[in-house]
């Protein structure tokens, strides 16, 4: 029965949880992206300092929410990767300065994983697995035959799924962050603007978003020179088809070729909803299940840390107090901290 | 200021790793090019000149990555988003760091450029690249020399 | 009696000391450039333990609040923070720069700020003749061959000088005062000086709002609204109506303003939307709007109408509203409980 405190900070969201033997006690988010819009994405600096700024509110709110305090803590849990450099700091030192005063274990939380395991608020893993990790700093295929077992069986060789739309929103007029906004607006379209399917060279399962960003850039600029109106939403939906579809159909590929009883889908851009629909229809009838984060776990949160810190309290898993964060930790070296 | 030839991905990214056996500490290569030049596949010679063991991917998302695993710390600046924000993200404690620091896009952080610097402008000539390096100040001019050599 | 904690590593030091009366008595102190965020804790740990110390026994944290290095200043103020509020404990601040001053006389402190630049300032003991400011190297030297007879402290290789030693520890422990203490110990934050976009808009944080926020809420309310509702009601909206939003704004984790919104099906209806009167006009409101613009995005079925009621009176509202690409539909007759009339505005969240 072991409460454990969670500290995320990532991003752009300060956010604190408590689970106590599994049960959510408190999930308490402090978004920043009201700020980092008029800026066309996350500013890592201003993203840092706003952590620090909220550090210690959302610590108090999630003890607050959960009506515990600090001693009824069994051990501190915290995201020390990847992530904003900056960012990652500030979670580091609140988690580790709270392990040295309550003498308790300091468990280190690979983001990632964290973003995987918040489907299990929705329903039980069966394996082998393939996880679809999709977001604005990450895209990868990672295969799961056990618990805590990640293999990276596919990643982007350059952008990341979420920066791409992010961009393309940015071209288009449409807001930060660009993932609902192209999404709305694609259901409203037709795919009459010819993209190229970027290949990514490498693996069968390795992504290439950067040509794709390219694509759409050249050809709004040279419909623009010529005077000629872009349609918004055809482009949105042009965009989504050939970025998600490249999503869809690696994933499709190597789930048969792994023999995965199941699909997860997680990370922010997980809440598409052309994602979420074509995944749905091409696992129809192939028996293998797709589990669906709910939205709330899409966006960062530490709910997701808490569940993947209490498996590894169980394991014992701790961190000494000399833990550093690594921005660009891979899902596979979990263990190596 | 020199010229040079690149016909492949490759050709790019083993200039990049004969650069990294240069480096020291405090060194700051800045890179222009059109989007899809190469900037991105230069650094990722450098990374593995310095063994980061490390992929380096785009940092445009985050405005700077960090590779401290190789026989130097690699900052991988891209100043893209802060174009016209005329702002200071505390890039400076990188770029005057203990580290060797490449700034894509400078243009946009021209303020916190130090005078001592390589420049490495990438053109498209075809499928291929045409390369000009230029170095100034000092250690931008000895860095120039060496990649000459 | 307790201990006094000092930290330190707003530029390339480390430092962490043990103070009793104002006098430290364990310190520890070395150069651990990008090094500070993996070992201050554990420096922390070990001077505790050394000194048979346990957290009962901290009184109170003193730590430098910057200007130095953003990273650094950072580490910690986090780690202060977290132990000021964990403990419930004082939490005293200095500035970096006031911490490097020489025992006696006059000092030029300096820091240095990267891109030829200084984190400047000059003090006396216990006042700052010039306060922190930001300077040229080359103003900084002029100023420095200007005053001799002033002390030079820092760390100021960089500029090619030499200065006296520091003792930041012991600063810290004797400016561990009411002067330096902050009453909020959520409102401690860094001073980063370069930054000219650090204003009200950046320190404001919207997110949604939490019990503790009630109090303020009510008083907002009240003094902007004349709102009838109680804290019943309020906390039914937060916590209990599954078709209501709330939003709070907080500059500093203090409570400015806030938002309830209903949504149903294809709507979104404002209920309230307030602003503390000596917040308004610094794009409070902007930020509350947009939080319930994603919030109507997030929704299974995406919401396509914004809608609300404002007082007919309320031209300052309106005005809002319609900056805000509402537009007045139509005027709903003896609509509030006194008899006036509200405009009804909608917002299409159509793209197109």
């Amino acid at each position: 029965m072991a409460k454990i405190l969670a500290i995320e900070s990532s991003c752009d969201e300060t956010a604190v949880a408590i689970v106590d033997d599994g049960k959510l006690l408190s999930n308490i988010v402090a978004t920043q992206i009201s700020v980092h819009e008029k800026f066309g994405g996350v500013m890592p600096e201003i993203a840092s300092r706003l952590h620090a700024e909220n550090i210690t509110v959302c610590l108090e709110e999630a003890l607050t929410e959960a009506k515990l305090t600090l001693e009824d803590i069994d051990a501190f849990a915290v995201t020390r990767g990847p992530g904003l450099i900056g960012c990652l700091h500030v979670g580091l030192q609140a988690a580790k300065t709270l392990a040295m005063l309550y003498e308790k274990p300091l468990i280190p939380v690979h983001h990632l994983a964290g973003h995987i395991y918040a489907n299990e608020y929705v329903g039980d893993f069966k394996f082998p697995m393939l996880c679809i990790v999709v977001s604005g700093g990450n895209t990868e295929l990672v295969l799961m035959r056990d618990h805590m077992d990640f293999e990276i069986i596919g990643e982007t060789k350059d952008d990341a799924i979420g920066e791409c739309y992010d961009k393309v929103a940015r071209v288009l007029g449409l807001p930060y962050p660009g993932g609902l906004p192209i999404d709305l607006a694609a259901k409203q379209g037709q795919h009459v603007y010819d993209l190229p399917v970027p290949d990514a060279g490498a693996g069968p399962c390795d992504f290439s978003y950067s040509g794709l960003k390219t694509a759409v850039i050249n050809l709004v600029n040279s419909l623009r020179m010529k005077g000629e109106e872009v349609s918004v939403p055809d482009m949105a939906r042009s965009f989504q088809d050939v970025a998600v579809g490249m999503v869809v159909d690696k994933s499709i590929r190597a789930a048969y070729e792994h023999h995965v009883k199941q699909i997860v889908l997680a990370g922010g851009v997980s809440a598409n909803s052309y994602l979420r629909e074509q995944m749905g229809k091409k696992l129809e009838g192939s028996g293998i299940e797709l589990i669906i984060p709910p939205l709330w776990c899409t966006t960062d949160n530490a709910a997701m840390i808490a569940k993947v810190a209490a498996r590894l309290y169980e394991q014992k898993i701790f961190a000494p107090l000399s833990l550093g964060v690594d921005p660009n930790w891979k899902i596979d070296h979990w263990k190596e901290f | 200021m020199f010229e040079l030839h690149s016909d492949s991905k490759e050709s790019t990214k083993a200039l990049g790793e004969k650069l990294a056996s240069f480096l020291r500490p405090g060194d700051v290569v800045l890179l222009e090019g059109e989007l899809g030049a190469g900037k991105t596949t230069l650094v990722s010679g450098v990374a593995e000149g310095l063994r980061c063991g490390e992929d380096v991917i785009s940092p445009t998302f985050n405005i700077l990555k960090c590779y401290f695993k190789g026989t130097l710390p690699l900052y991988h600046i891209d100043a893209y988003r802060l174009e016209g924000q005329n702002m200071e993200l505390g890039l400076e404690e990188f770029i005057e760091g203990d580290g060797a620091c490449f700034i894509e896009w400078p243009v946009y952080i021209e303020s916190l450029l130090p005078d001592e610097r390589l420049h490495i402008r990438l053109y498209h000539d075809g499928s291929a690249r045409r390369i000009v390096i230029e170095g100034k100040g000092p250690r931008g001019q000895e860095l120039e020399e060496a990649l000459r050599n | 009696m307790g201990v006094l904690l000092c930290l330190d590593t707003s530029d390339r030091y480390l430092s962490v000391g043990l103070a009793k009366d104002g006098q430290i008595f364990a310190a520890i102190s070395y150069e651990a450039w990008q090094k500070q965020s993996e070992s201050l804790v554990e420096e922390v740990q070990k001077i505790l333990v050394e000194n048979h110390l346990k957290r009962q026994d901290i009184c109170g944290v003193s730590v430098a609040k910057g200007p130095g290095s953003y990273t650094g200043v950072r580490i910690a103020l986090s780690v202060a923070k977290t132990i000021a509020f964990s403990l419930q404990i004082p939490l005293y601040l200095s500035s970096s720069l006031e911490i490097l001053r020489a025992k006696e006389g006059t000092s030029i402190c300096l820091v240095n700020a990267r891109g030829k630049r200084s984190y400047f300032a000059v003090y006396e003991q216990g006042k700052a003749l010039v306060e922190d400011c930001i300077k040229t190297n080359e103003e900084v030297l002029f100023y420095v061959a200007a005053h001799p007879e002033y002390h030079l402290c820092g760390d100021v290789g960089y500029l090619g000088l030499e200065s006296e030693e520091s003792d930041v520890l012991s600063i810290l422990a004797k400016d561990a005062d009411e002067a330096h203490r902050i009453g909020n110990v959520h409102a401690a934050r860094p001073v980063y000086l370069k930054d000219d976009y650090d204003k009200d808009r950046l320190r404001t944080v919207v997110r949604k709002a939490m019990i503790s926020d009630l109090p303020r809420i009510l008083e907002i309310g009240k003094a902007s609204l004349h709102s009838t509702y109680s804290e019943k009601d309020l906390y039914f909206d937060m916590q209990e109506n599954p078709i209501a939003y709330f939003y709070t704004a907080l500059v500093d984790g203090y409570v400015v303003g806030y938002l309830d919104f209903f949504v149903t099906f294809n709507s979104a209806t404002i209920v309230q939307i307030a602003v503390d009167e000596a917040y308004r006009k610094k794009g409070i409101g902007n930020l509350l709007l947009g939080a319930m613009i994603r919030e109507c995005e997030a929704q299974g079925e995406p919401v396509e109408f914004l809608t609300l009621e404002v007082r007919k009176s309320n031209e300052n509202a309106q005005r809002f509203y319609k900056k805000h690409k509402f537009a007045p539909v139509t005027v709903k007759k003896a609509y509030y409980d006194d008899g006036e009339d509200a405009v009804y505005m909608v917002r299409s969240l159509i793209h197109g």
